[in-house]
């Protein structure tokens, strides 16, 4: 099911044409697979645009099951520039190449992931062993074979050099490390294991990176677009960690059955604060409103969904797609995030946790903003003065 | 239909089923049938999620409760001598390798969680072979959680008096006290 050059590549993109245009372009074209995916969505919110009520009652609506398939397919094979898979990429490298260094600065590695009693690698050892533990042998050798693995994919990782691979073998290294020492190993480590997963399958490393030079000089460049579907995944797997981090909150200080007193308790809490508790108190209310807000930030994620397509969408009818998109209903959503793993990040001991997040974060904007940003920053970077020379001067 | 799948099963692994005492007993049976039920299904795919470590079930800080726990490291010369307070999380005076013991990876050994944790052991003696390292004169650690009640409305985390999960590392006698390598000849005493 390929796409005319030219139909819009992806629903990232603003509509190119006005409504009127787009149902006509529908109208017409039974196999144009955007208007199926777009029907599904429109009915899936109940607000029938003028597309559905021009074309109810027609063969091709009564075949909109039939057609399904076809939407799903022509959806997930939509093509976008690579520039938020580059970003990810890098981003997540970076990431976990900063914790084993940090491990390392720490010189932790042996405690971390030798072999008790004097490390913590208990699952190295035993029956159960890991992969690592059995082909290797619980050892602090095995322990620096395995960081020195991890650092060097990360590098690569970040470089975009043999990416595919070099993602593979992170995310498995990256296993074998939390088999070793299950205790170290975090929900955070868990989510950019997958993250590394969708990032193996994809073109990540078609932007910025060693492999895409060396494609262009072997006159191979990859193209200008790549498959949009691994952001898509990475878009939902990012919504529904926060959604099931929302619905397994049960303790009631995260409602108000106990004031929305979570935030609060856990900074004070010595395991996890930062500073002295003594500046919460004065500050309680905030904590009660930031709970409240970190409840709603998670709970609301799957509006996300509907959000982004509005937002990419919003040239076409329909009264929600406009009011969500008038109240920037989406950026505040990024912006009570941003502000959620920032906070944390500065007032608690998470470690990678809030960092980590936020390097996925990049999946929540189109492409288009992404790249106008680019734009911006490269306008406003401070560049090298070029040695103006004389006309008939020598040169150097 | 490989992302339809991958999306499936991402879904069928994260779905919120409750554990048994969560639920009425008139609802165990049926807890239990979904769980059995999402065990089968996934099956066919488990080795793929043991080999990269993957699961769908995120918690993140589900309990915020108000009864917490407080690390003591203490050290002392011998067994008449009085503990000494080497480490303590939120306490200025005492930060013996306060940045490695709260790398997030190290402190997933020793936070517990409604018991201590596999690697609990093996922390205590990783950090009595740290103190006995830089400190010569002291010949026993004692590593142990003090229960403690935050008060944020007040600012400030209260004892309730009471410690759990304490262990007792000792430098073994025969062995002179050293600061080069760590050995592994301590013996360990839970009281």
């Amino acid at each position: 099911m390929k796409r005319s050059k030219g139909t819009p590549a992806s629903t990232d993109r603003p509509a190119e044409g006005a409504a009127k245009e787009d149902a006509a372009e529908r109208a017409t074209n039974d196999d144009a697979v955007d208007a199926a995916k777009d029907a599904a969505t429109e009915d899936a919110v109940a607000h029938p645009a003028p597309i559905e009520r021009s074309t109810a009652g027609t063969p091709r609506r009564r075949n909109i099951f039939r057609r399904a398939p076809a939407g799903w397919v022509a959806f997930w094979d939509r093509r976008e520039p690579p520039t938020t898979l580059a970003l990810v990429r890098i981003l997540v490298a970076a990431v976990l190449l900063a914790d084993l260094l940090q491990s390392r600065t720490y010189g932790l590695v042996e405690a971390i992931w030798g072999p008790p009693p004097e490390g913590l690698g208990w699952g190295g050892v035993g029956n159960a062993a890991s992969a690592a533990g059995r082909w290797f042998g619980a050892s602090n050798d095995t322990a620096w074979l395995l960081w020195w693995t991890g650092v060097i994919s990360s590098l690569c990782l970040i470089a975009g050099f043999l990416s595919r691979i070099s993602a593979v073998v992170l995310a498995l290294t990256w296993a074998q490390l939390g088999w070793m020492s299950p205790d170290s190993d975090r929900g955070i480590d868990f989510l950019l294991r997958a993250v590394l997963m969708v990032l193996a399958a994809s073109q990540c490393h078609a932007r910025w990176s060693v492999d895409a030079w060396l494609r262009r000089r072997f006159g191979r460049p990859f193209p200008d677009e790549v498959p949009a579907w691994p952001r898509y995944l990475l878009l939902l797997q990012l919504v529904w960690v926060y959604f099931s981090a929302g619905h397994n909150k049960t303790d009631g200080a995260w409602g108000p059955l106990e004031g929305y007193s979570a935030l609060a308790n856990i900074l004070t809490d010595p395991h996890f604060a930062r500073f002295d508790p003594s500046w919460i108190a004065p500050l309680y209310p905030l904590l009660q409103i930031a709970t409240a807000l970190t409840m709603v930030f998670e709970l609301g994620s799957p509006l996300m969904l509907p959000l982004t397509y509005w937002s990419a969408t919003r040239d076409r009818p329909g009264f929600l797609r406009r009011w969500a998109n008038r109240l920037r209903l989406r950026w505040v959503w990024i912006f009570l995030g941003i502000n959620f793993h920032i906070g944390i990040g500065v007032t608690m001991r998470l470690g990678i946790f809030p960092w980590g997040m936020m390097a996925l974060f990049p999946v929540l904007f189109h492409p288009e903003e992404l790249i106008r940003a680019e734009a911006w920053v490269m306008a406003h970077l401070p560049r090298p003065r070029s040695r103006s020379i004389a006309p008939g001067s020598p040169a150097g | 239909m490989l992302i339809a799948l991958v999306i499936a099963i991402g879904l069928l692994d994260g779905c919120p089923i409750p554990s048994n005492k969560k639920v009425a007993d008139s609802l165990v049976p049926t807890v239990k049938s979904l769980r059995k039920i999402r065990t089968e299904l996934i099956r066919p795919f488990r080795s793929i999620r043991e080999a990269f470590r993957l699961h769908q079930t995120w918690k993140l800080f589900p309990t915020a409760n108000l009864n917490q726990h407080r690390l003591w490291v203490e050290g002392r010369t011998d067994r008449k001598g009085a503990w000494e307070v080497i480490y303590r999380p939120n306490d200025d005076e005492h930060t013996f390798k306060a940045d490695e013991i709260e790398y997030r990876r190290v402190r997933g050994a020793w936070n517990p969680g409604r018991s201590p944790r596999r690697g609990y052991a093996p922390f205590t003696k990783w950090v009595a072979h740290e103190i006995f390292d830089v400190r010569p004169d002291l010949n026993e650690v004692r590593v142990r959680l003090e229960n403690v009640k935050v008060r944020p409305r007040l600012g400030r985390f209260d004892s309730l008096g009471k410690f759990q999960f304490e262990r007792v590392v000792r430098r073994n006698k025969r062995e002179k006290p050293t600061v080069v390598e760590p050995t592994s000849t301590e013996e360990e005493v839970e009281p």
